[in-house]
């Protein structure tokens, strides 16, 4: 595939409160950003099993996008602290498994930042551009 | 027995009495107090500004110097000990700091040395010092001064209680005397500002004067060359100042350690107190 | 394979514009598993739903998903829908392809690829939905309200007014927390008792509370709808249903202690009611336990009790309580060992209290009116009449048996009168005791030796039972060469002749052998008689086993002793004339635990004498007793430890005869013992013990008490005493009381019994134990409160140290009506009235590095009534406060503060650094910011607006209950602005200042709102939980429990015995966070298990 007209396709991970309800506010309040990323919706990010993440990749993800809530406003307690060190070991094992660490962020998006929610999609999409297919042209 | 030790500027100086007397007065209990062969000023304040390593440096090559001789330190200068045992304090957490500035010497400390006033090893060595008193002091009736540095902050210097601490009232009763307690023992004496506002330096001091008179001391004991400089020399414009003051001798505690040891009168330099405590000295038939 | 319905919502233009929903309709129904597929305008609309509903009936579709806005406006909407269609809500999901797509993508070709990959991975997941029930808990209808504040009393008054059974717990006898012990609240001055107590009798009358006081919570377990919780009502010793409150046992009890409900200004008695007004109106014993004094007796005296009432001046009392477990009280009182004192807790302070001659006191000044009795009871008999034996007669005749002593020589006493000389223990004494007992209908038969004039076996069958007590008095022998010389004495036989007036001549130079006590007595007694007396000891002094206070008063009258000296032989023709000794080295301990004494090889010596008294041991005589009673290898009775029968039935045996030469109290107290086994025996009832536990302060408290010089026992001046007039004269009035007062009352209640005496309805319980009470509720509000600060921790403010600086709490107190000083505000060294009080704020609170980070709230605001408060009561007084804010963040707080400033109450901004005093007066150093001056002032009284924390203890308690606490231990509400009234735990509510420092009028709220959580349960017959949780295939777990701890709710638990893990499902709140944590996929949470998710990525990424 050609880089020029790549088009990443990226796995979006979102816990209901926090996240999913800040891509819901930039809906509303119309913010433009690329197509790449499909919302899959959780109630909670510690939902999200490493096994999940490997699942995508494995499937052709070139990005995979997890977020959750602020530290202290997980409505679950702590959720979001469970899925940090699961990703924080995970990333130390994406090298080993040849993925670029880089395909796989996590990010802190409360309700009110549809504005974040929309730079984050926009970055991370071009990112994504940018590290090129996961399959093909190397991680 | 011989213990390395740090006498810092003003022992050679302004607070020489307390040099000398300490000296002699150890060496009657058997013990030589061995100069350090190299020393330098400690730096006199302790920086507060966790990064600034500069402040650091002096007392670091002391402690370094002081290991080649000894893994105990005596530091009689309450703003030595200060500096010095804080030193110790963060470089024992703050290994960053301790290998940027070991890299940046000659000599290379690893923070075992020891800090330790004179009080505390008299304190420690309590028989020593009860075996070898020839003059009982008499109920002589002391106020224990302690200042401030050597108390506070309490974590990191670990002297005694910083609001009722006692040591000091210890070492005057092995002594003979009877210590007279006070409450602003652990007050302010005015510290630096003697040099630039020293109407609040006299003020401070006056306070504690005032306050240990009041509770019944003959005279004051205390440790710290600052603060026996406030509280001695001042003492002739607290008369200026408040009509109602009542001179009040302060010795330095070696002083009265010499003189209970049996000391030469030569040695325990009574001379240089501005407020001549010969006076109760001999009430007690002590001179 | 389902037959999935899709139904794509146009939503006007906001998704048509931009999605085709035409071409989306198409593709989607081309795709596996959808059944049918159609767009609509405005799907939440009424013919749009119809569209749905009409759909699955026609077209047997069994699962469906809705294309259209965001699942937070209407996923509700359509689930209830589907339910209407017939179908489960939970296989309804919603495909967000308007503000995750339509909104924000500008293409139509690009927003309608990307809302066809998002709705095909809502197809796969809703193709593996299962129709989910709610699931339903029932709920007990009854509450448990935990803590009797006013935070308490709100929530329980407004759960019972909902018509729900309401238990409310409190620790305290009475309800009423802090806000009782407030003079005025402000803003409005309110007198606290007049709003309070109405609500507190609203409580205790109201027929839906139960209200348990002095109890509290001990566990829990269950969960909302159906708790368990075991509650321990903890025993005032007083009935309550009974009781009267009355307040005459109150008038009598000897104990004081300190009041806690007035913060230790005062005092209040032992048996006491919290403050007059309190609910319920009954009064507690405070009790710790017994003291131990009383445990170290082995009789079971009460000293703190005879002691108590001497300090209170009923001596007739304490003579009477004396005598309760031991007749002995005038011989006790003079040559007791004491071991009571060996254990008294004042001798941690300074010295112990003179326990015995205290006795001996009540006994000279305490009357007793003799009143001859006649038992009728079953016959006993008893051998000997020493102090063991009579004691057993006396316990017997007390419980109406008629007993006979038998006494072989002819006067009685035993030991006690030919054992002990009359300066010690005059013959009057033993007098008084022995008539004492007598009065109980004690027959004693003096001259008639038992095996000799009669035979055992004959009184075997006279009485029903028969105790032996016939003591040990026979001499030990030294075996020493020489022994049977003239003039070499036996001890006990010597003392025997003394006592009974016969004659016996003693040499000018007397050696005694030995080091107890007939040692020392016979040394003292040869040295009355005239000669000069040694006593030849062959330990040191640390070992000799004679009372120290006898030794010291035998140095007095000019006795020798010489230590590590034995005699080797004793020299002479017919008499003796000299006595070789040898010198002793102390080696290692022997069996005794004393320091064997080896002999110096070489060191002999030699002393003139004219007499040798030999008083090294005694045993006893057995020869009489025939080969069915066991021995010990000492020569002394085999008895059971426990009922003190020897190996031949119905024979008891107590004393010196089991023990060997051993103390007096403990021979009374075998025959104590002996009497209850006799009579439990014969009553055919079960034997009972009085059990004891040990109550006393703790170490801590001991330091603020002041040392004080034990009373010294007057005695005869060493010149006078030559003849056998008693040495020790006793205590007189005067000395008794002060005596007294150095008691500790270490068990606070002595049982001394005074208030059963006068209480007419008979409500005293000394017996009552505690009472486990167990309860079904639903639902639980903690309101469990707050403790000030501890004021010690801040060294610099001299709380403690000096008398006058006083707590916030105090202060109240003081302003109190009902207080201390009855409203009067009063410096508690001397009780004069301040002129000027210094008040400093923020005492412990907002000071990061050393004690509170946070703000206490209250203090600014009740600092400001107390300034005003103050200025009424002293009209000419000057109050004034260091403050660093003042916060006045409620209604008509502003208002007041600026009433209190023009009122003349001066504020001064700056903290202070330290209160000391000079010359008398208390010395206030601080600083003045706005000035930016230091200030010192002179203030009469200085008090301390102390910082709050939570309840002490409560945090042992909220572990019990698994809701959480912050770092610094206030409870955890489950969201800090939209759930304040909730714990974490569902159906656990939160009220009060337990869950952080707040006023009043908030915590009132705040109780309201959590009543009012719970009503929303405990009026339902059941709650409904949504099934989305996590479950566990048992099949696949294997009982690892990984998934336990990631639970943050506690709703998994490892079932041991089935060794798999079990959920709470009420408590599960459906986070998944143990569906990702378990590692065989045994936990999974319903509806969106892994599959599903795998499924969804999968149709997300796939290429069209």
């Amino acid at each position: 595939m050609n880089k020029e007209n790549f088009e990443p396709k990226i796995i979006g991970f979102f816990c209901k409160w926090c996240t999913s309800a800040a891509a819901d506010l930039a809906g509303t309040s119309r913010k433009k950003y690329p197509p790449n990323v499909v919302p899959i919706r959780f109630f909670c990010s510690s939902r999200i099993d490493p096994q999940h993440i490997l699942h995508a990749f494995e499937h052709g993800a070139d990005g995979v996008l997890i977020g959750g809530c602020h530290f202290g406003d997980c409505h679950y307690q702590d959720g979001n602290y469970k899925t940090a060190r699961r990703v924080a070991l995970l990333h130390n094992l994406l090298n080993d498994l040849g993925i670029d660490k880089r395909r796989l962020r996590l990010e802190w998006i409360s309700a009110a930042e549809g504005e974040k929610f929309t730079k984050v999609i926009q970055e991370f999409t071009d990112e994504i551009k940018k590290l090129g297919p996961i399959r093909g042209n190397g991680a | 027995m011989k213990i390395p030790y740090y006498p810092g500027c003003t022992l050679y100086t302004k607070a020489k009495p307390l040099n000398d007397s300490l000296h002699a007065s150890f060496r009657q209990l058997g013990v030589e107090l061995n100069e350090l062969a190299h020393w330098y000023c400690c730096g006199t304040t302790f920086t507060l500004a966790r990064d600034n390593r500069m402040s650091l440096i002096a007392p670091v090559r002391i402690l370094a110097k002081a290991q080649e001789e000894g893994d105990q330190l005596i530091v009689p200068c309450s703003v030595c000990y200060n500096t010095l045992k804080r030193a110790n304090y963060i470089l024992k957490e703050d290994t960053e700091t301790l290998d940027i500035i070991n890299e940046h010497l000659e000599e290379s400390y690893n923070v075992k040395e020891e800090v330790v006033h004179p009080i505390e090893f008299l304190v420690k060595n309590e028989q020593l010092v009860k075996d070898n008193i020839k003059k009982n002091l008499a109920g002589m009736k002391l106020g224990c001064y302690y200042g401030c540095l050597l108390l506070r902050p309490q974590e990191e210097l670990q002297f005694d209680d910083p609001e009722s601490p006692s040591i000091f009232e210890n070492l005057v009763r092995l002594l003979g005397a009877t210590p007279v307690d006070f409450p602003l023992k652990v007050e302010c004496c005015g510290s630096y500002l003697v040099v630039n506002s020293p109407d609040a330096a006299v003020e401070a001091s006056y306070k504690l004067l005032r306050n240990a008179r009041g509770n019944g001391a003959e005279a004051l004991v205390t440790s710290c060359p600052l603060c026996h400089y406030n509280l001695d020399a001042l003492q002739a414009k607290m008369k200026q100042a408040h009509s109602d003051f009542q001179e009040l001798p302060v010795f330095y505690f070696s002083q009265l350690l010499a003189i209970a040891l049996g000391v030469e009168e030569n040695y325990v330099g009574l001379e240089q107190n501005k407020v001549s405590p010969k006076t109760v000295l001999k009430e007690h038939n002590l001179l | 394979m389902k037959n999935i319905g899709v139904f794509i919502c146009h939503c006007g233009i906001n998704i048509a514009k931009t999605v085709d929903v035409e071409a989306l309709t198409e593709e989607i129904k081309k795709y596996p598993g959808v059944a049918h597929a159609e767009n609509y305008k405005y799907m939440c609309s009424d013919p749009g739903q119809n569209i749905i509903t009409e759909a699955i009936k026609k077209h047997k579709l069994d699962a469906i998903v809705v294309s259209a806005c965001s699942p937070t406006l209407h996923e509700n909407t359509f689930r209830n829908t589907t339910a209407r269609g017939g179908l489960n809500r939970y296989v309804c999901e919603m495909a967000n392809i308007r503000e995750h797509c339509s909104w924000v993508h500008d293409e139509k070709d690009i927003a309608t690829k990307k809302a066809a990959k998002i709705i095909k991975s809502i197809i796969e997941k809703v193709k593996y939905d299962e129709p989910l029930d709610p699931i339903l808990v029932n709920v007990t209808k009854r509450s448990l309200v935990v803590g009797g504040g006013i935070a308490g009393i709100q929530a329980a008054l407004d759960i019972a007014n909902a018509g729900v059974e309401t238990i409310l717990v409190e620790k305290s006898p009475s309800i009423g927390g802090h806000m009782i012990q407030l003079s005025e609240t402000f803003p409005t001055l309110d007198c606290s008792q007049c709003i309070m107590t109405p609500k507190m009798v609203e409580v205790a009358q109201h027929d839906k509370i139960t209200l348990l006081t002095y109890s509290e919570v001990e566990e829990i377990a269950g969960s909302v709808g159906n708790f368990h919780v075991k509650i321990r009502q903890k025993s005032p010793y007083i009935d309550w249903e009974k009781c009267n409150g009355c307040g005459e046992c109150d008038q009598v009890c000897p104990v004081t202690t300190n009041d806690e409900f007035e913060c230790n200004l005062s005092d209040r008695k032992a048996i006491y009611r919290p403050f007059p007004q309190a609910v319920p109106n009954r009064y507690t014993i405070s009790k710790k336990g017994h003291p131990p004094c009383r445990i170290a007796c082995p009789a079971g005296v009460n000293a703190q009790g005879y002691i108590a009432l001497i300090r209170a001046g009923k001596y007739k009392e304490a003579l009477a309580l004396e005598r309760e477990a031991n007749p002995f009280a005038s011989v006790c009182g003079r040559v007791c060992n004491h071991p009571c004192e060996s254990d008294c807790v004042r001798g941690e302070v300074d010295q112990p209290v003179a326990i015995a001659s205290l006795k001996r006191f009540a006994v000279e000044n305490g009357s007793y009116e003799f009143e001859q009795k006649k038992p009728t009871g079953e016959k006993i008999a008893v051998i000997g009449s020493g102090p063991g034996g009579l004691s057993c007669a006396y316990f017997l005749a007390k419980q109406n048996y008629q007993v006979t002593v038998y006494e072989a020589e002819k006067i009685v006493g035993g030991m006690l009168v030919l054992g002990i000389p009359e300066f010690r223990l005059p013959r009057d004494s033993i007098k008084q005791d022995i008539d004492f007992i007598k009065s109980f209908g004690v027959q004693i038969k003096t001259g008639v030796k038992v095996g000799e004039h009669v035979s055992l076996s004959e009184l075997q069958k006279e009485y029903r039972a028969v105790f032996l007590a016939t003591g040990a008095y026979e001499e030990m022998k030294l075996n020493v060469e020489g022994e049977n010389l003239e003039g070499v004495l036996h001890c006990i036989d010597f003392l025997k002749k003394v006592n009974l007036s016969e004659k016996v001549s003693l040499g000018k130079n007397v050696v005694v052998i030995g080091g107890g006590n007939a040692a020392v007595d016979a040394a003292r007694v040869a040295k009355r008689e005239g000669s000069n007396v040694t006593i030849l000891y062959r330990r040191s002094r640390r070992e000799m086993p004679a009372n120290s206070w006898e030794v010291d008063e035998a140095i007095e009258e000019g006795i020798k002793i010489e230590f590590l000296v034995a005699p080797t032989k004793a020299i002479g023709k017919d008499k003796i004339e000299k006595v070789e000794c040898i010198r002793m080295e102390l080696g290692e301990p022997d069996s005794s635990g004393r320091r064997r004494p080896i002999p110096v090889k070489g060191s002999e010596f030699t002393v003139p004498v004219d007499n040798m008294i030999l008083a090294i041991s005694q045993r006893p005589k057995t020869d009489w007793l025939s080969s069915e009673f066991e021995r010990t290898k000492w020569g002394t009775l085999v008895v059971d430890a426990d009922t003190l029968e020897t190996t031949v039935k119905g024979v008891y045996a107590g004393g010196d005869l089991v023990s060997g030469p051993a103390t007096i109290i403990e021979a009374v107290a075998a025959g104590q013992k002996a009497a209850e086994t006799i009579d439990a025996k014969i009553r055919g009832i079960k034997l009972e013990r009085k059990e004891y536990a040990t109550g006393r302060p703790d170490p801590e408290e001991l330091k603020s008490i002041q040392k004080r010089q034990r009373a010294q026992m007057p005695t005869l001046d060493v010149s006078k005493r030559k003849g056998y007039d008693e040495v020790e004269l006793g205590f007189d009035k005067e000395s008794a009381a002060k005596e007294a007062d150095r008691c500790l009352n270490c068990a606070i209640c002595c049982e001394c019994q005074q208030c059963e005496e006068v209480c007419e309805p008979d409500a005293i319980a000394h017996d009552m134990n505690d009472k486990i009470l167990e309860y079904d509720v639903g639902a639980l509000v903690v309101a469990t409160g707050f403790d000030i600060y501890e004021p010690e921790r801040l060294k610099e403010y001299g709380y403690g140290t000096i008398p006058d600086v006083v707590t916030s709490l105090q202060f109240e107190r003081l302003l109190s009506a009902s207080g201390p000083t009855a409203g009067d505000v009063k410096r508690p060294s001397d009780g004069t009235v301040p002129k000027r009080v210094v008040f400093i704020q923020c005492a412990g609170s907002r000071d990061k590095e050393n004690h509170l980070e946070y703000c206490s709230k209250i203090c600014c605001m009740y600092t400001a009534k107390h300034a005003l408060l103050y200025k009424h009561r002293v009209h000419e007084g000057e109050p004034i406060i260091f403050y660093i804010d003042v916060r006045t963040a409620g209604k008509g707080y502003e208002e007041f503060y600026n009433r209190v400033t023009d009122e003349g109450t001066t504020y001064i901004r700056g903290k202070v650094s330290k209160v000391y005093q000079d010359n008398g007066k208390i010395v206030v150093m601080g600083a003045d910011t706005l000035s930016g001056k230091q200030v010192e002032v002179e203030a009469d009284m200085v008090v301390l607006a102390m910082g709050i924390v939570p309840t002490r203890g409560s945090e042992e308690f909220v572990r019990r209950l698994k809701i959480q606490c912050d770092a610094n231990e206030w409870l955890t509400e489950a969201h800090p602005k939209l759930r304040p009234v909730e714990s974490n735990t569902a159906g656990i509510f939160l009220a009060g200042a337990a869950q952080g420092p707040k006023d009043i009028p908030e915590v009132v709220s705040q109780a309201s709102g959590a009543a009012s959580k719970a009503i929303a349960i405990l009026t339902q017959k059941e709650i409904t939980f949504e099934p989305t949780i996590a479950g566990v295939n048992e099949d696949l777990c294997s009982g690892c429990s990984i998934c336990v701890g990631v639970c943050p709710y506690n709703a998994r638990e490892l079932d041991k015995e089935e060794m798999v893990v079990k959920v709470t499902e009420s408590l599960c709140q459906g986070c998944g966070s143990c569906s990702s944590a378990c590692p065989s996929g045994a936990a999974q949470q319903r509806n969106l298990i892994d599959i599903q998710i795998e499924k969804m990525v999968t149709s997300a990424l796939e290429e069209k």
